[in-house]
């Protein structure tokens, strides 16, 4: 722009000092869209800093233990690899950059009864890889290290640990390995000098690697062995030593590995935070538009002095750009707090599911915040853009007409309805690209997006329809629907705002619901046995350890029995599907469970079987092996192969698929085998858990009294009925499920602010209109019932809208996004309370919100409303 | 007899190892618990072999040092040092019940080669446990070991010794001649303290030859190796500053073993002794009144800035021997968890007016100025 076209530029200050005035004459509502935004980016930014941490935290424990390591030896065999091989490692490949682990995860009752993993070390291998136990305090020396070596059951915790849990040198811990309970010695605390490595440091205990396999009862055996590969010919040369049970992989693939095991369990979190962003928009939209709705005089009058256009899209801009800093800042500091509480959440579920992380506390980095601050402003410069172009292009004096912007919106409405059928189709067709998880959110918040569009033309067409019924209202029935109408700019984004909060509501609850149901069932018909014996489990969900052999061999004999099922189980590795004569190469953890015995005595659902018989007889005589769904799902893989192969101890085996079952316990996939080729393959004849059926003639709880009696005082074994361990399992799923039921309600208070804030504006703008009302003989409790008559029509049409919506919400996730993101299929169960409790949610929400406007407006006095004309 | 240089280093090993050293931190550890004491060396026993050429885990610490000069047909000299030191944590071996790798002995060793045509010195460390085969030392068949570097005996009489490095290798085949005992008869006093002594023997003047490797490159190798085993629970007396000590393996096949264990005030202590044995094997023990050793030169390192003795003068009247001492080169200094030199020389004399020269190696320790003991 030059000064040949304007008028000399004039100084914006005048302008600022306006919008100074308006911000503390309307402080709630600017208050209410500064908290709008807040929320939003918090909820962003806490599940971005407490999955951030989730994953820090392994991936940190992870590099303290890898450390400088290029590669590792990975044992296929479940007892881990013999420690010979790293015997042969040195002595003939003559590779000494390489440091035996001897690690696994124990229970710590003394330091905040934490899964915590126990890393056993060889000092005399570590200083190329790790470097925590650096330079010595110069006085106690050699001697620490003779207590560490030389006594059994001596461990090293960081510093920080120690002072957290008050534990000092020469106190004695007890360590819970699945119930068997091992006293150890605190002789050593470390203090890296560097916080990261201090954070690494606090969910691992170290121990000598002698302790290691003492404790974790791996006798000749290693975990793994890291090695620092520096000339090629160096992997040759193990790979030349390796047996069949040990593979080698890069440090960087394990990471991976693990980044891949959750990567979908953290996006479905950041898709609903985003959703509470979405909604905080439509806050910020409402907020500035109605600034500027509210101003349009104003501006109007500014622009015939002379206020360029630029200048007003400047001044609103500007506003919006505060109030996005502000509103960001605040959110940022909320985020945090929040993470705070809801990191032990996401951490939980991950435990149950994935793998043991400990998180002891929320790292915050910058570059999260960034992000969470750049979101929050940018969109709140987004949703104020529609609203500062379009005072910037009404003429002055168009913009002195009140009604022009709604005239404009009534014109809208056909093309509205046309965005969102167009809107929706790309939705529709980005869930059925069937292209990962990423574009199947697009493509749900392309239908959420569409149907906040839909919004005004539903609410104008309801509004008619409306009209008949509340006219029967008298006077105050007829205007309400048509006030509605006549603003419809701004009461059609707080009903779009309360309809997608809402919906969010139903969709997720009904996804929640048909969820349990399922589990419910599926609990009910694969837990067939009477009496469950297991050792204590070091997570909920997952079993580490095995029963004591002695206790095994005692319940099959024990009397009264019908039946007794036995099942182990370990980590392997997919690598082959073969369809025919079709391979389909694939890298794949799953978990592989030996059975001997069906627990569900043949009730367990199957998604499919072979010839459409009972696939356990077939498995029994081990001809084959079944698979869970999720392990083709989540492969993107929708008929069953015909047989998989698996990496094992002997080199890689191929069996034939029998069935595919549902099994909601993991999302990593399972594969169930029989027992004699397992121990035969895998070679381990341990048991973890154990089934037993009683005869059908005796009393159910006398043999588990006896059973129990029978192993009083011993913490390694659990015996169960059925109904405790059901109920144990859907505790965990509604643990599961708390983070979402958390952000499900962050969404909605975020909703609730916006329609508060909306609503509130609108009623306190027509304070001259309600003058005149008052003047003509309106009684306050008339107008009382007009204000709330308006907000409930708006939240009867945000619930009436979002029926619907919910319910589409709820098919996209469960036949789309669980179906990708965990490849667990669900049935859906339509619950009404679903809906009416959303419908009452939207009601009340708004009648609340109608509450405030409708005091401060029966408290205007009819002169001063009036006051202006 | 080499040397407090074993406590110094294992003092060190945790303390000042470069590798350690790589993130600065510190471990607090607990006061450990009593220990039983470690045997200690107050007279002489009875050395046998070949029982004694294993470990004595009785006492604290030991060391087996293989040190020799070797020469390609064409007269390129090498040097070699392969040394295996052994530190008990707590007297005797634990109790095998548990894990193979429990274990209270800490083996580490020195291997260091010297390419005296291009003036460089190879010295590379390694650390290990003595338990689940990783590195240990036994008798009967005669092993030393850690990781893939070891002394074997591959058929009586008969050593192998392999070590390996980043740019070297060793593949040496010893004769075992028989041991000398040194001191009164193998009980080697260090120190007017009790206990303040050691057992110790030597093999001398084993024929050798194999191969040695720079850098890629093979060189075919003969000469002769010298072998030293001590074991000991001593403690210096604090006045101790470092040692000199010198094993001569003179071109007539004799011998001489000599070592001055220097005071703070620069003298060398009375108990500091000698051995000669003539090529036939016949042993006669020096005292330190019996042996003079001037130094002539001094050498300082540019790496570590350390000054060590670079050439001495010995006069042994009795003997009727005089003779020059020289490093074959300057740079070898051991710059590995602990500082010290220990390196090839050359000597050229007189004994009884006849001309003799020969080669040996010396250890230099206590020079290093930021060590104090």
């Amino acid at each position: 722009m030059t000064a040949v076209l304007e008028p000399p530029q004039s100084s914006n200050r005048p302008l600022w000092r306006m919008a100074w005035r308006r911000f503390q004459q309307r402080s709630l509502q600017y208050l209410l869209c500064l908290l709008g935004v807040a929320l939003g980016v918090a909820m962003l930014v806490s599940i971005d800093l407490a999955n951030g941490s989730a994953q820090t935290a392994f991936e940190l424990s992870t590099d303290a233990i890898a450390g400088r390591a290029t590669h590792q030896i990975e044992s296929i065999a479940p007892a881990g690899i013999d420690e010979s091989v790293y015997l042969q490692i040195r002595q003939q490949a003559g590779l000494t950059k390489t440091a035996p682990i001897v690690d696994g995860y124990v229970l710590a009752p003394d330091l905040g009864n934490q899964p915590i993993r126990l890393v056993g070390v060889d000092l005399f291998s570590e200083p190329p890889f790790r470097n925590y136990f650096a330079p010595e305090n110069q006085t106690v020396g050699l001697a620490g290290l003779q207590t560490f070596l030389t006594e059994p059951n001596t461990v090293v915790l960081s510093t920080d640990v120690a002072r957290r849990y008050q534990v000092d040198l020469g106190d004695t811990l007890t360590l819970d390995l699945a119930g068997r309970l091992v006293p150890v010695k605190l002789v050593g605390k470390v203090q890296p000098e560097s916080t990261t490595t201090q954070r690494a440091l606090s969910s691992l205990i170290f121990t000598d690697i002698a302790t290691a396999q003492e404790i974790l009862q791996m006798d000749g055996h290693l975990s793994h062995i890291d090695l620092i590969a520096e000339a090629e010919g160096d992997l040759d040369a193990i790979s030349s030593l390796l047996p069949e049970d040990a593979r080698l992989e890069t440090a960087a693939a394990q990471k991976n590995a693990v980044r891949q095991m959750t990567a979908a369990f953290r996006l479905n979190l950041t898709a609903l935070s985003l959703l509470a962003l979405v909604v905080g928009m439509f806050l910020i939209y409402n907020t500035v538009t109605f600034s500027v709705v509210q101003r349009r005089p104003l501006f109007g009058v500014l622009r015939c002095l002379g206020t360029t256009p630029r200048q007003l899209f400047t001044l609103i801009m500007g506003e919006t750009a505060i109030l996005g800093i502000l509103g960001s800042a605040l959110g940022l500091g909320l985020g945090i707090v929040l993470a705070r509480s809801i990191v032990g959440l996401i951490t939980q579920t991950i435990n149950d599911f994935y793998f043991v992380v400990s998180v002891q506390q929320v790292a915050i980095p910058p570059v999260l915040l960034m992000k969470g601050m750049l979101i929050g402003i940018s969109s709140a410069l987004l949703a104020a853009l529609v609203p500062a172009i379009e005072a910037m292009r009404t003429s002055p004096q168009t913009i002195l007409q009140r009604s022009s912007l709604e005239n404009k919106v009534q014109k809208l409405l056909p093309w509205l309805f046309l965005s969102w059928v167009v809107i929706t189709l790309i939705g529709i067709g980005l869930l059925r690209l069937n292209a990962g998880l990423v574009i199947a959110f697009a493509g749900l918040f392309a239908i959420i997006l569409g149907s906040a569009l839909l919004t005004p033309p539903v609410t104008a067409a309801l509004m008619k329809l409306v009209q008949p019924l509340t006219q029967s209202l008298g006077v105050l029935g007829r205007l309400a629907p048509r006030d509605i109408v006549r603003s419809l700019s701004r009461t059609s984004v707080a009903i779009a705002a309360l309809m997608v909060a809402v919906s969010v509501i139903v969709g997720v609850s009904i996804m929640v619901g048909s969820f349990r149901v399922t589990v419910v069932q599926w609990l009910d018909q694969t837990l067939q046995a009477d009496i469950y014996v297991t050792p204590p489990s070091t997570t909920a969900n997952r079993v580490l350890g095995q029963l004591d052999p002695t206790v095994v061999a005692e319940m099959k004999r024990w009397p009264g029995l019908d039946d007794v099922v036995t099942y182990n189980d370990t980590d392997a590795t997919v690598t082959a599907f073969t369809y025919g004569d079709e391979t389909l190469e694939i890298e794949r953890s799953i978990k592989l469970i030996s059975a001997e015995g069906d627990v569900s005595h043949g009730q367990r659902p199957y998604s499919w079987r072979q010839d459409s018989i009972d696939p356990w007889p077939a498995l029994d005589r081990g001809e084959g092996v079944i698979v869970s769904e999720a392990l083709l799902l989540k492969a993107n893989l929708s008929d069953p192969p015909t047989s998989i192969t698996i990496d094992s101890p002997q080199g890689p085996q191929t069996f034939p698929v029998l069935a595919v079952f549902y099994d909601y316990s993991s999302d990593q996939g399972t594969v169930i085998l029989d027992n004699d080729p397992f121990i035969q393959i895998w070679g381990d004849e341990g048991i973890a858990s154990m089934g037993l059926f009683t005869a059908p003639d005796l009393d159910l709880d006398t043999v588990v009294e006896d059973l129990r009696e029978r192993y009083q005082g011993r913490t390694d074994v659990v015996v169960q009925s059925t109904r405790s361990l059901r109920d144990g399992s859907l505790e965990i799923f509604d643990r599961t499920f708390a983070i979402t039921q958390a952000l499900r309600l962050l969404a909605v208070i975020v909703a609730f602010i916006g329609v508060l804030s909306a609503l509130m504006s609108l009623q306190l703008e027509r304070t001259r209109e309600i003058g005149i009302l008052r003047a003509t003989g309106m009684t306050p409790q008339q107008l009382w019932w007009m204000t709330l008559l308006e907000t409930g029509l708006m939240g009867n049409v945000a619930g009436f809208l979002a029926m619907p919506l919910g319910y589409v919400l709820a098919w996209i996730l469960i036949y789309v996004i669980n179906v990708r993101s965990f490849g667990w299929t669900l049935q859906m169960q339509l619950n009404p309370s679903y809906f009416w409790q959303a419908w009452l949610v939207a009601i009340v929400a708004a009648l609340l919100a109608g509450i405030y406007p409708a005091w401060r407006l029966s408290r205007v006095t009819v002169a001063s409303a009036i006051r202006e004309e | 007899m080499k040397r407090w240089l074993i406590s110094l280093v294992l003092g060190l090993f945790i303390m000042g190892s470069p590798a350690w050293a790589m993130e600065q931190g510190t471990v607090e550890w607990a006061t450990p618990t009593e220990v039983p004491e470690f045997q200690k060396a107050t007279a002489p026993i009875k050395l046998s072999f070949p029982k004694d050429f294993g470990s004595h885990e009785d006492y604290q610490t030991e060391w087996w040092y293989y040190t020799g000069n070797l020469e390609t047909d064409s007269g390129r000299p090498f040097g070699y040092e392969l040394t295996l030191f052994r530190r008990g944590l707590t007297p005797g071996l634990p109790d095998q019940q548990g894990s193979a790798w429990r274990s209270n002995q800490v083996y580490f060793s020195h291997f260091t080669l010297s390419d005296i045509e291009n003036q460089q010195f190879y010295p590379v460390e390694r650390f290990n446990r003595g338990a689940a085969e990783l590195a240990g030392a036994q008798a009967n068949p005669y092993r030393i070991w850690l990781d893939d570097w070891s002394v074997e005996e591959e058929q009586p009489g008969q050593l192998q010794l392999h070590a390996q490095g980043l740019d070297t290798e060793l593949n040496l085949q010893l004769s075992l001649t028989k041991p000398i005992l040194q001191g009164n008869q193998g009980y080697s006093v260090k120190g007017p303290e009790p206990g303040n002594a050691s057992y110790y023997y030597s093999i001398v003047q084993q024929p050798t030859q194999g191969t040695v490797a720079v850098k890629g490159e093979s060189f075919d190798v003969e000469g002769v190796s010298w072998t030293d085993h001590e074991f000991s629970t001593s403690a210096l007396s604090k006045r101790a500053q470092g040692w000199d000590w010198f094993s001569l393996e003179l071109g007539d096949g004799s011998a001489l073993m000599l070592f001055g264990l220097r005071l703070q005030d620069g003298s060398i202590t009375l108990e500091s002794h000698g051995t000669y044995v003539t090529a036939d094997g016949k042993v006669s023990h020096l005292k330190r009144e019996d042996y003079q050793i001037k130094v002539l030169d001094r050498w300082t390192s540019p790496k570590s800035r350390t000054q060590y003795p670079s050439k001495w003068a010995i006069t042994i009247p009795s003997l009727d021997l005089e003779m020059q001492v020289a490093p074959m080169m300057n740079n070898q200094e051991l710059l590995l968890s602990t500082t010290y030199w220990e390196g090839a020389v050359s000597i050229a004399g007189t004994q009884s007016q006849q001309p003799i020269q020969g080669k040996g190696y010396v250890e230099l320790t206590g020079y290093d100025r930021n060590l104090n003991l």
